[in-house]
């Protein structure tokens, strides 16, 4: 194997493309879960990660196997999963909100002892 | 004749893609570094509709309604919501980075650099264009999605049932827990 063969993007898009796109994505998600300090903004940032996570499979099915439909099927139950991640997460976000008075990272440290 | 046509398509669907691979960066990038955190709700609408649109290029239209659906429709307006009732510094510029900054900025980087080599070396397989995708109809989605995918698809309804409660659970006012809040803050003060 060539180093450097998969880099030939030529004006057909291939799997490469979509790759290089969501791990960019993934990376901007992973930088926004470790240095932001807002509570929603963090849970925007994994929204982020999933999404990638989301082209990653949907390409892969797209183009390894094109008579299947395993990373589609896949893609569905990560987004009902995303779908319920959000919603728990936002009634933890309100909780801690009702008993700090404060969606800062920073000033929750209930559970640190 | 024929050729050139085919030709054109993958032009075409070639420009779209980088401009919406540069919209959906940017807009990734503001999600995380707007001021505002209400207009970081709306990039992160951006940011999903361009993965939608990469969806469709994909040829994967079903998912690519459904991530609209599911996702702006839902996902976003309930962040809005959270926002609205947390109610915190709406329109004013804070401080949102933490002191760990410097720090995200190196791993995310290096793992962004780790990605690219592994793209670089792995040979992938597969169709060698995007053109070469066949569409999948909705009906045969559907086929596959309940016949074979039946016993995943009830444990994700039964997931979302547990969510739905769980979520109840926690964000209904208890007026026990008002109480312990308030002898809390008079024994504070």
């Amino acid at each position: 194997m060539v180093i450097g063969m998969q880099w030939q993007l030529g004006i057909d898009l291939k799997l490469v493309h979509f790759l290089v796109v969501s791990g960019v994505l993934f990376c901007i998600g992973i930088f926004g879960v470790l240095s932001r300090r807002h509570l929603v903004q963090i849970l925007m940032s994994i929204e982020l990660i999933l999404n990638a996570v989301l082209i990653n499979l949907i390409a892969f099915s797209s183009f390894t196997t094109p008579d299947e439909v395993i990373g589609q099927m896949f893609a569905v139950f990560v987004i009902v999963v995303a779908a319920a991640e959000v919603g728990v997460g936002l009634a933890i976000i309100l909780s801690v909100y009702r008993r700090k008075k404060s969606v800062d990272i920073d000033n929750i440290n209930i559970l640190k002892w | 004749m024929k050729k050139w046509k085919k030709r054109s398509k993958a032009i075409l669907s070639f420009i779209l893609f980088v401009i919406i691979s540069l919209i959906l960066i940017f807009s990734a990038i503001m999600v995380i570094s707007a001021k505002n955190i209400v207009h970081s709700a709306f990039y992160l609408a951006v940011t999903l509709l361009c993965t939608a649109i990469f969806f469709i290029l994909l040829r994967a239209q079903y998912l690519a309604a459904v991530q609209i659906l599911v996702y702006i429709g839902a996902v976003v307006v309930l962040i809005l919501f959270a926002l609205m009732l947390t109610r915190t510094a709406v329109g004013q510029s804070t401080n949102i980075s933490s002191k760990q900054t410097v720090f995200a900025a190196i791993v995310s980087f290096l793992l962004f650099a780790a990605l690219s080599v592994v793209f670089n070396i792995t040979n992938m397989g597969g169709l060698d264009s995007v053109s070469q995708i066949n569409i999948i109809s909705i009906k045969d989605f559907a086929n596959i999605l309940f016949s074979k995918y039946a016993l995943p698809f009830e444990v994700a309804s039964v997931l979302l049932l547990a969510a739905l409660v769980g979520s109840v659970v926690l964000a209904v006012r208890d007026k026990r827990d008002d109480k312990e809040i308030k002898q809390e803050d008079n024994n504070k003060a």
